[in-house]
């Protein structure tokens, strides 16, 4: 099969670039581990040192980089299905509009409350560090909601590309498979600023980029999505960690490079293509 | 029972009445051509009986049940429809275009089944395209991915098909191809097309709708309507129609 033979290496070449990456990210960190040691660690899940910290500490977050990636993949990618290209001018205006009243609603909430407002930074900028297995478990939870949304309607998203009529014409209720979508798009990237915080959804432009690469069929573009977004936060995270002498925020990092990008899709929008 | 009857239609969008009064009744081996200028309302005709704009008066309905009480994956398997500007699609080879009219069939939590294949491929066969059934849609040109649009809706198995100006931009020789190849279609299926050319709606049509602002002016056998008053009533221009005595066959003509 011809279509195997040119999808499949995109695939394989990700799972290699997520494999190097996966071993990088629990490599680095403030104690210094040997490559060996690392992976004899891995290996025996026992109570020395080494091995708890690669279980307790970088094991979890790790795993919330790639669950992160992923969320972030699902949601930008429903998002680009229900609103076409136009999707890049609805999520800067619209996207940013609600976020920055819910930010404002949030800290008003608990000044009232007398909260420490420190709290609230951590999920607006977004860092791994610190996290726990339960985190781990809630948020893969809603990977899989994800992904069961993914396998079930993808033929759906796939109808929506060929525009509203075609859609219904080929018997999707065009209006309500939207707003359902939309709300699995909202609430996993709820989830997705619990997950990593709010400035992480600048990544939700990606899925826009790996479509020029693998096109718009959804069959495929999620899962290359996935895999790219996962490699993406698992790298940056990586960076977050050794740029700096103290954590520089991972959404500040995200945001920061996305910029450019938002700015080139934007314009290529502006010409039509 | 009629597989189509159209009952004193009026059809538009939001508060715009574009097409008014339309009435129709046909059956399977019919082959109906929409005629008229640009803007007349070809295309909201077909949208409107495909059940995708507002019926404001009258009725669609399709043996005997209104369009608007059949929901929509029922009427997706129904009619089918080839809109004009269907745009490849980057990332989709053949197979999986054409499959995309077999998704009327498929459950919500179910997957192609080998039947949706054999369907599929018998409908590129039936267009002539099944050599390409593994080729990206983004290679192929203009008159192939014509066909697979056509293809398309063929997978979905309607007895109504509705296509809108199906050669509007292929080269001569690949619109007789291809309305050939619809033509032959006609013996289990109930076709409605528009076109801008006269000359190869008048060939290929069994019956002739002709439509002015909305309204149908003329509907019949080709040579009944294509005559001189109505073409000139409704095109504002002197045309002439001229008949092969050898074949029958109709060719208008600027006098």
């Amino acid at each position: 099969m011809s279509k195997l033979k040119t999808r499949l290496p995109l695939v394989v070449y990700l799972l290699i670039v997520i494999i190097i990456l996966c071993f990088l990210s629990l490599l680095v960190g403030s104690t210094k581990m040997s490559a060996s040691k690392v992976v004899s660690s891995i290996f025996s899940a026992g109570n020395s040192n080494a091995s708890s910290i690669i279980w307790q500490i970088r094991m979890p977050r790790l795993f919330l980089a790639i669950l992160s990636g992923s969320l972030i993949a699902m949601a930008g990618s429903i998002l680009l299905g229900i609103f076409g290209t136009r999707v890049i001018d609805n999520m800067i205006v619209k996207t940013s509009y609600l976020i920055g009243s819910m930010v404002a609603a949030v800290s008003i909430f608990m000044m009232l409350f007398g909260a420490n407002l420190n709290l609230l930074y951590p999920c607006l900028l977004g860092s791994l560090a610190g996290t726990t297995w339960d985190k781990v478990l809630l948020i893969a939870l809603f990977v899989i909601l994800g992904l069961v949304v993914y396998v079930f309607y993808y033929k759906d998203l796939n109808a929506l590309l060929f525009g509203e009529y075609t859609a219904k014409t080929l018997g999707v209720e065009v209006t309500w498979i939207r707003i359902f979508l939309f709300a699995i798009a909202a609430v996993i990237s709820l989830i997705a600023v619990y997950s990593c915080g709010l400035l992480c959804l600048a990544a939700l432009i990606l899925p826009y980029f790996v479509r020029l690469a693998t096109g718009v069929n959804y069959k495929y573009l999620i899962p290359v999505s996935i895999m790219s977004s996962a490699s993406l936060i698992i790298l940056l995270d990586i960076f977050s960690r050794i740029i700096f002498p103290a954590e520089l925020p991972l959404g500040i990092i995200v945001m920061a490079l996305s910029g450019p990008f938002y700015i080139y899709a934007l314009q290529r929008r502006r010409l039509g293509l | 029972m009629e597989m189509l009857k159209i009952e004193a239609m009026d059809a538009g969008y939001e508060d715009k009445v574009v097409v008014k009064n339309v009435s129709l009744e046909s059956d399977i081996g019919d082959f109906i051509g929409v005629i008229g200028p640009n803007g007349c309302g070809k295309t909201t005709l077909l949208r409107a009986i495909a059940g995708l704009i507002n019926i404001s008066n009258g009725q669609v309905k399709i043996r005997g049940k209104d369009i608007r009480r059949i929901n929509r994956r029922e009427l997706a398997k129904r009619i089918a429809f080839v809109p004009q500007l269907m745009v490849p699609t980057a990332g989709f080879t053949v197979e999986e275009t054409v499959l995309l009219g077999r998704t009327p069939y498929i459950g919500r939590f179910a997957f192609e089944t080998d039947r949706d294949y054999r369907i599929a491929k018998k409908a590129a066969e039936e267009l002539k395209v099944e050599h390409l059934i593994d080729t990206p849609v983004t290679s192929l040109s203009g008159g192939e991915f014509q066909r697979v649009a056509i293809a398309r809706a063929l997978a979905q198995e309607s007895k109504i098909l509705l296509l809108d100006e199906p050669t509007s931009h292929l080269d001569f020789r690949f619109s007789i191809k291809v309305l050939r190849m619809i033509r032959r279609l006609r013996e289990e299926k109930l076709i409605i097309a528009t076109f801008h050319d006269l000359n190869l709606a008048a060939r290929f049509s069994r019956k002739l709708m002709l439509i002015n602002k909305g309204e149908v002016v003329a509907y019949g056998r080709p040579d009944a309507v294509l005559t001189t008053d109505n073409l000139r009533q409704v095109f504002k221009m002197k045309m002439e129609v001229r008949k092969n005595p050898k074949t029958g066959k109709l060719r208008i003509v600027n006098a």
